[in-house]
């Protein structure tokens, strides 16, 4: 039935709105699943309109909260309960400098993402899952579903959770959520459990950055949005914001080329960001970024001649680095062991010089002298990396090296001159935040009793006893052989070495956040170890039918934000400039529940209330978090960002806020405030935004201060104050998780899975049998693995493989073809799209779509990265996304339909 | 006081597909149906490609093919001089999407009836810009009256044709493009991204 004619019978027979978003959910259905059908049903906008009061329409801020590196203002047309229509910020007229908060493509399609076929209904079991540990878990992933009430799903949950904690102890429990998560938050309660961590997306800069003397993001080492128009030359080093950071960033470079900057791209594809800037494009390899800054660095040692050819800065070297040659190493340390002498080959008799690198990387030597000479130091230069070329094996020292050759040549700490990440977070536009999200409970209850905050925080399991695994440990050695390395509290960059092995039995996995299955890389292992490992339960909370919630044994069906009491926007920090209201604005669908209602069932279950679990609930949250809402102002200090009035706090009514301030001792969530705006504005613009004009008081140039007096503002997380390049305590941290070693200072290492290992024989360039490298950029598609199924994405974006035309022609692929995409771990298959914006040798493969396995052959029909890549650890274990090896064939199987039809995966 | 048109300004594009998606949003069609389109085309060769994204909608033509095509008036030129669709004289007959230069004119198979983008009339009607043009993440569209656009932007070089549109003569589309380079190119191959 289409969903016009739904509207006019709903509209006829009076039935409740519950009812409506009921069967608006089933057009929703229909819509995505006649797709499939080649049997569209065109639904009549008129038809909706002529059966709705549109006099009652209003419309009302609604939630984005997918992990996109943005956060932007979402709205959604309310007509009798139903979500007409959405829009994006409209609260004032767009200007550059104080533009409006734009939602990209994915915000817009939410409507589809909420409402779609995939969406959990009931409560349910895997048929063959038996408590107790019994059942038969091999057939995690190919089982049948049986729906199950919420109270017997409810007691298989707290059953097994009593179950596994008396018989084997609360760390058999792994929670799988590397948040703070409301599941974590139940596990803290019941007395903490097992947690994991990894890199993921931040590559070799998550662990290496502060130990060397810069930030790990853009929040904290470029400057910000206005500083970057005053750059002459903006050099993007695997830099897509446009696909890979929501809302304005895009547009913030359009304005920095608007501002006159002439921008250079340096990547194996030539991306949309490149593209909208006119970038000139420098294609290179995938993973062998380092073989080039290696290049420039020589270029810049050999040419430099401070008279007549100014390229190095030596003030800035001399005053704030320590390590770059001989004269400048800690007492102590072997003189040979130096930067300048590594890159000259005065010790090992290999010049790093642009020859030595093309050999690698592939870019012709005059570029990269040419490009090398460009970034001299008299010259206003950004030089802006993303995580990707370091989310490669053996990229431990990329921050670092990138960092040096940007203390070479001066761009640190100057308006116009900056070194270090322009992507995700605060992608071209760093700084502290201005508008500044009110704390939300948990780091409320964290500060006040420590009780909440993460496992580690006052649990009951002592501090350094809790199990934080890395995730390349988990599947194969925790859960398949019982053991894992501890290599301490790795998740605040308190890693201790060497690492302790420890036997760890795993009885039970629940999460309610990471799709933590299609997540990590290789698949196969993870699939193995659900299957033949130690877990008798998998418990996930979802609200669609991810690959973890299809590989579980209970599946508790979560409603999505827009179907809960409002509140502020998560991943706030996402956006320095403004915060973000939504509301509540449709009922939960069928019987999905609140993820907080759900934990303090199970909660209750097993003996506790909901004050033991949330003290406050989440009106009193929503609360908290206004109240504690905060802007920077033009001096430097914070105040508050709203006003609340006695009126407010009565409203609110608080009752179980007050018990707990009294319980503390401390009233102030309490009391009245003046802030910029009041309750009521907030919420009917969806967002406060910091008023921004050039040279404001907000401009912020990173490492400003420390470049004009190092020895008066030193950077509080090296050990020597000043910028290492050479850093013994990253090479000791690193070194002593024991996978394999790096030197203090940056230097090559042939990488696992890298380009070399293309060939069987390098030397004589003679191709192996995985002549092709992966890279899996993120896609604009959905965000990681969120919206993977939304009707509307898919049909804009086609998650092809992409294939340069040169590799096409010699493998006779032609556009649309389906491709056979094979590694050693894994295979996939995907249509292509044969370009000639791709280096020839690398195969571009969009990250983040689901597993979906084809139980007759074993290879994965999603086009899923993961099912390819290598779990291996070296370094500092770090997950190595674009280090993957592959080989490609056509397929011979049944080709592949386009991405907007392909079967999208549903239950009940 | 000239026609009313868009101005696309494909420099800046970065193929988003957010106008696209708030298009179909507003319009509540379902995969397949699309009143407007943003399509890639690459042409060149590696390491110089030429790339770029070109936002197809309704081009509201002083001289539109698909009104002089409609057999029964459904299609046709408003009292603004936009092109209007009255779906209730439509009868499903197709002439206008086999007439359209640009491809426009969508045939919704279930009402057996034509649509297309009718610049958000019910919008604009009441002083709203159309949904694409307050949707772009980059402000690459914009609408109005197409000389005081042109004006607006003088320094642009705008066009109404490139090598994968038809002639401007054809129709003499509402249509103002800051086109990429690339946009001249005649051997390009549309490509999915």
């Amino acid at each position: 039935m289409e969903l016009g004619n739904i509207v006019e019978k709903i509209s006829s027979l009076h039935v409740s709105r519950r009812s409506f978003i009921k069967a608006s959910t089933v057009a929703t259905a229909s819509l995505s699943v006649a797709g499939c059908g080649n049997s569209l049903k065109q639904l009549n906008n008129s038809a909706i309109m002529a059966n709705l009061d549109m006099k009652n329409g209003k419309w009302i801020p609604c939630a984005c909260w997918i992990d996109c590196g943005g956060r932007c203002v979402n709205k959604a047309l309310v007509v009798d309960g139903i979500v007409i229509r959405q829009k994006t910020d409209d609260s004032h007229p767009d200007s550059p400098d104080f533009p409006q908060q734009r939602a990209c493509v994915r915000g817009r399609a939410q409507r589809t993402h909420v409402l779609g076929a995939d969406r959990l209904k009931y409560p349910m079991k895997r048929k063959h899952w038996e408590p107790n540990g019994g059942g038969d878990k091999t057939l995690r992933g190919r089982d049948e579903w049986v729906r199950i009430s919420w109270d017997e799903a409810l007691d298989y949950v707290a059953m097994e959770i009593k179950r596994i904690i008396k018989d084997y102890g609360n760390t058999s429990i792994l929670a799988t959520d590397s948040m703070k998560t409301d599941v974590i938050n139940l596990m803290n309660l019941l007395g903490g459990c097992s947690t994991q961590f990894m890199t993921a997306s931040y590559g070799a800069w998550q662990n290496g950055a502060m130990y060397i003397g810069t930030g790990y993001d853009a929040m904290t080492t470029c400057s910000d949005r206005f500083d970057l128009r005053n750059c002459d030359l903006v050099v993007l080093w695997g830099v897509n914001p446009a696909w890979s950071s929501g809302g304005n960033p895009p547009y913030w470079l359009k304005n920095i080329k608007d501002a006159g900057a002439k921008f250079i791209g340096i990547d194996p594809m030539f991306n949309d960001s490149y593209n909208a800037v006119d970038a000139d494009w420098i294609p290179i390899r995938p993973g062998t970024d380092m073989a080039m800054l290696f290049g420039m660095a020589y270029t810049l040692i050999t040419e430099d001649n401070p008279i007549t050819k100014p390229l190095i800065d030596w003030d800035f070297l001399e005053r704030c680095t320590i390590g770059f040659d001989a004269a400048h190493l800690p007492a102590g340390v072997d003189p040979k062991e130096n930067f300048k002498d590594y890159v000259l080959g005065t010790y090992d008799g290999v010049p790093k010089n642009p020859e030595w690198a093309y050999e690698i990387c592939g870019v012709k030597p005059e570029v990269i002298r040419q490009l090398a000479l460009m970034i001299g130091k008299d010259r206003k230069v950004a030089l802006l990396t993303g995580y990707a070329p370091s989310r490669t094996f053996n990229t431990d020292n990329l921050p670092q090296l990138f960092m040096t050759v940007g203390a070479m040549t001066g761009h640190i700490g100057k308006s116009g001159h900056m070194t270090g990440v322009g992507n995700f977070i605060r992608a071209l536009n760093g700084g502290p935040d201005i508008a500044i999200n009110g704390k939300d409970w948990y780091d409320l209850y964290s500060a006040h009793s420590g009780e909440f905050a993460d496992p580690r925080n006052g649990s009951p399991i002592k501090h350094e006893d809790i199990p934080v695994v890395e995730c390349k440990e988990m599947w194969n050695n925790a859960l398949l052989k019982g053991e894992y390395k501890d290599f301490g509290n790795a998740l605040f960059n308190e890693l201790v070495s060497p690492p302790i092995q420890r036997k760890l039995e795993i009885k039970m996995l629940i999460s309610n956040f990471c799709n933590v299955v299609n997540c990590y890389p290789n698949v196969n292992q993870a699939l193995k170890a659900m299957r033949e490992g130690s877990v008798d339960t998998i418990v996930r909370l979802d609200f669609n039918f991810t690959p973890t919630a299809q590989y579980a044994d209970i599946v508790l069906p979560a409603i999505t934000p827009w179907e809960r009491p409002g509140g502020m926007a998560e991943f706030w920090y996402h956006n320095r400039e403004a915060v973000f209201y939504y509301f509540q604005i449709m009922e939960p669908i069928y019987e999905a529940r609140d993820d907080q209602w759900i934990v303090k069932e199970v909660a209750k279950r097993l003996g506790y209330t909901d004050e033991d679990l949330f003290p406050i609930p989440r009106k009193e949250q929503e609360f908290v978090h206004l109240h504690e809402s905060r802007v920077l102002n033009e001096n430097g200090n914070i105040e508050p960002m709203v006003t609340i009035t006695q009126a407010d706090i009565n409203e609110y009514g608080l009752e179980n806020l007050r018990k707990y301030c009294q319980k503390i001792g401390d009233d102030s969530l309490l009391k009245p405030q003046v802030g910029r705006l009041t309750v009521k504005e907030l919420k009917e613009r969806g967002c406060y935004q910091a008023p921004r004009k050039p040279n404001d008081a907000y401009t912020y140039i990173p490492l400003k201060e420390f470049r004009e007096d190092p020895i008066a503002h030193p950077i509080p997380s090296t050990e020597s104050g000043k910028i290492e390049i050479y850093c013994k305590k990253m090479a000791d941290v690193f070194n002593g998780m024991g996978y394999s070693i790096i030197k203090p200072y940056p230097t090559y290492i042939e990488p696992l899975q890298g380009y070399e290992k293309t060939f069987s024989d390098f030397k004589n360039k003679v191709k192996g049998e995985y002549p092709y490298q992966v890279i899996t950029p993120h896609y604009m598609g959905r965000q990681h693995s969120t919206m993977n199924q939304v009707p509307w994405l898919r049909e804009a974006f086609a998650h092809p493989v992409y294939i340069s035309s040169h590799d096409a022609d010699e493998n006779g692929f032609a556009d649309g073809d389906t491709i056979l995409l094979s590694s050693a771990f894994g295979k996939t298959i995907r249509r292509a799209c044969v370009t000639e914006r791709l280096m020839p040798g690398a195969v571009a493969l969009p990250h983040g779509a689901w597993l979906d396995i084809d139980p007759e052959t074993g290879i994965d029909r999603g086009g899923h990265d993961n099912i390819l890549g290598s779990s291996a650890a070296v370094g500092q274990a770090l997950d190595a996304y674009n280090s993957t090896l592959v080989k490609m064939e056509k397929y011979t199987g049944k080709p592949l339909p386009k991405h907007a039809y392909e079967p999208v995966k549903t239950i009940f | 006081m000239g026609k009313k048109g868009f101005y696309f300004d494909m420099a800046s594009c970065i193929g988003c597909r957010t106008c696209q998606v708030a298009c179909k949003d507003k319009n509540i069609l379902s995969v397949g149906t699309l009143f407007r389109q943003v399509r890639s085309f690459e042409s060149g060769k590696f390491p110089k490609p030429g790339f770029y994204h070109y936002s197809y909608t309704c081009n509201h033509c002083s001289n539109p093919k698909c009104v002089e095509a409609c057999p029964t008036g459904a299609m046709y030129i408003a009292e603004d001089k936009t092109v209007q669709h009255d779906d209730s004289k439509c009868i499903g007959c197709k002439y206008c999407t086999w007439n359209c230069p640009y491809g426009i004119p969508q045939y919704l198979t279930d009402l057996d009836k034509v649509g297309k983008c009718n610049m958000c009339k019910e919008l604009t009607d009441k002083g709203e810009n159309p949904v694409c043009v307050d949707a772009c993440v980059m402000r690459c569209i914009e609408w109005g009256d197409v000389d005081e656009l042109r004006a607006k932007h003088p320094d642009q070089g705008l066009v109404s044709e490139i090598a994968i549109l038809p002639s401007s003569k054809i129709t003499t589309p509402s249509l103002l493009i800051n086109p990429k380079l690339a946009a001249y190119e005649p051997n390009c191959k549309q490509k999915e991204v």
